[in-house]
């Protein structure tokens, strides 16, 4: 039988926008529209639109929900009447992460926004763990995503939401866009403001058709994916599969906030009988090549690390890399990396290379 | 064979004129590529081998290797495309050309594809 990666509710409409297709998590999807450089400059100076509906989209619904969360998951997990949107993590018994997530409070049930590629894994665990009157659904197929981002996203939703309130930063609200039910959250994936919106599979293409009808006037582009890595990339939010996997803790990738250790968590002992010997650090390649996923790092001719993410970065004119080095590494170091079999010169710089209250406009 | 540009199943050309000949890369692989940030070429003098690495071009999201379509002896440069490594994906098969070889072996041209079989393959998008 042959394999087709599925279409997701706006496929067709990205093929119709001239976007060059991929297949990605199992989802067809752009990785660009107009170019990645261009995607990316439109995101931090104007807005872009994502789909992003290829994350997997988990409800909990049930009395334990909460419960069931607070005891799988390493951080904290919002009141049910909240409308705070909690960044999270998902740990397997050693402490190692098995995704990073989000979690949303729905009024008595729970929402789950999960990595595309572990959405699979991450189901049949909470599903496994789960007590009988907790329903766990996967409501991935019934729903749209998208990404609005940039720092004219507010002022775009606002054109289009008439009189609602929108959210403040990591907060959650429904309502309607158009005729169109849709969830509102201050969230993203780009280092910009922005938001993440959720709505029915069958509402997603008015959606779309709303935010791209009015999007004229504030210079909107549609983006894909390749522009959605530089951007999260420049900001140093890390990528499951790159930065964070199951062989890498919480203290590692610089996740500690997150961790609720007041409770019990799955993973929660093993952070305490395994502090951290290595840290995620930036890296500036001195040099006119980049540094790539999986280059070794050298020190005094010793393999120290690994680049996790590497690329040059646009916003910034660098060629920039992470990756994990011993803890005492420290910014203003001189390193060396194998790029493609050539030692080239790197210093360790801080990270986020990105913020935008500070860099805006560059 | 005449000086008709020949294609690589590596995405590069050649132009070949007299015994010389102008090496780039496709609009196929361009596309493919993605917005180029950086060229990396070999020096002039440099002799290169039909099938062997000779540099690479490096866009934001993935480098690639560039592959000899032919054996020669590099005679020029685009010093052009190292300044402005954009203009590979404005005029690959103009502006954007990389190298000029002193062809070493002339019949390794017939073992290229010409146009309409590279293209029947890499249907242009």
């Amino acid at each position: 039988m042959m394999y087709m990666a599925k279409e997701t509710p706006f496929t067709a409409l990205a093929r119709a926008a001239g976007a060059k297709l991929t297949e990605y998590a199992g989802y067809l999807l752009p990785v660009w529209f107009s170019g990645q450089l261009a995607e990316h400059r439109a995101v931090r100076e104007r807005v872009g639109l994502f789909d992003v509906s290829h994350m997997g989209r988990l409800r909990f619904a049930g009395v334990g929900a909460g419960s069931l969360l607070e005891r799988l998951l390493a951080g904290a997990v919002p009141p049910p009447t909240s409308d705070r949107v909690r960044y999270n993590l998902l740990l397997n018994p050693s402490g190692g992460l098995l995704d990073d997530l989000l979690v949303y409070p729905l009024g008595g049930d729970y929402g789950l926004v999960v990595n595309a590629a572990n959405a699979a894994a991450d189901l049949k665990y909470l599903r496994d763990e789960a007590p009988a009157e907790v329903m766990v659904s996967d409501e991935t197929e019934a729903t749209a995503a998208l990404a609005l981002q940039g720092p004219a996203a507010v002022a775009l939703l606002r054109d289009l939401a008439g009189d609602l309130t929108l959210p403040g930063t990591y907060r959650y609200a429904r309502g309607q866009i158009g005729a169109i039910p849709v969830g509102i959250s201050r969230t993203g994936y780009t280092g910009e403001d922005g938001f993440e919106l959720y709505t029915t599979r069958a509402d997603g293409p008015r959606l779309w058709e709303e935010i791209r009808r009015v999007g004229g006037k504030y210079g909107l582009a549609l983006a894909g994916l390749a522009a959605r890595d530089s951007l999260r990339f420049e900001a140093a939010l890390p990528l499951y599969g790159h930065e964070l996997g199951p062989t890498v803790t919480p203290l590692e990738a610089g996740l500690e906030r997150f961790l609720a250790w007041e409770r019990p968590f799955v993973g929660r002992e093993a952070l305490l009988r395994r502090p951290p010997e290595v840290g995620l650090r930036g890296l500036r390649v001195l040099g006119r090549a980049s540094a790539r996923s999986g280059a070794v790092i050298y020190q005094g001719g010793q393999a120290i690390g690994r680049v996790t993410s590497g690329m040059p970065a646009p916003t910034l004119g660098e060629n920039l890399a992470l990756g994990y080095l011993p803890l005492e590494t420290a910014p203003g170091e001189r390193l060396v990396v194998d790029i493609r079999g050539r030692q080239e010169p790197v210093e360790v710089i801080s990270i986020p290379f990105y913020r935008r209250e500070r860099d805006h406009g560059k | 064979m005449g000086n008709e540009r020949r294609f690589s199943r590596e995405h590069e050309w050649i132009q070949p004129e007299g015994g010389q000949g102008l090496i780039g890369i496709t609009d196929y692989a361009q596309k493919e590529l993605g917005d180029v940030v950086y060229v990396e070429l070999p020096a002039v003098g440099a002799e290169l081998k039909r099938g062997e690495t000779f540099g690479t071009v490096e866009s934001v999201k993935s480098v690639s290797d560039l592959y000899a379509p032919v054996s020669g002896r590099v005679v020029a440069i685009n010093q052009a495309v190292v300044d402005e490594p954009e203009i590979l994906n404005r005029d690959p098969y103009g502006a954007g050309w990389l190298v000029k070889v002193a062809i070493a072996a002339p019949g390794e041209l017939a073992d290229l594809l010409d146009q309409a079989s590279y293209e029947a393959e890499f249907p242009p998008a």
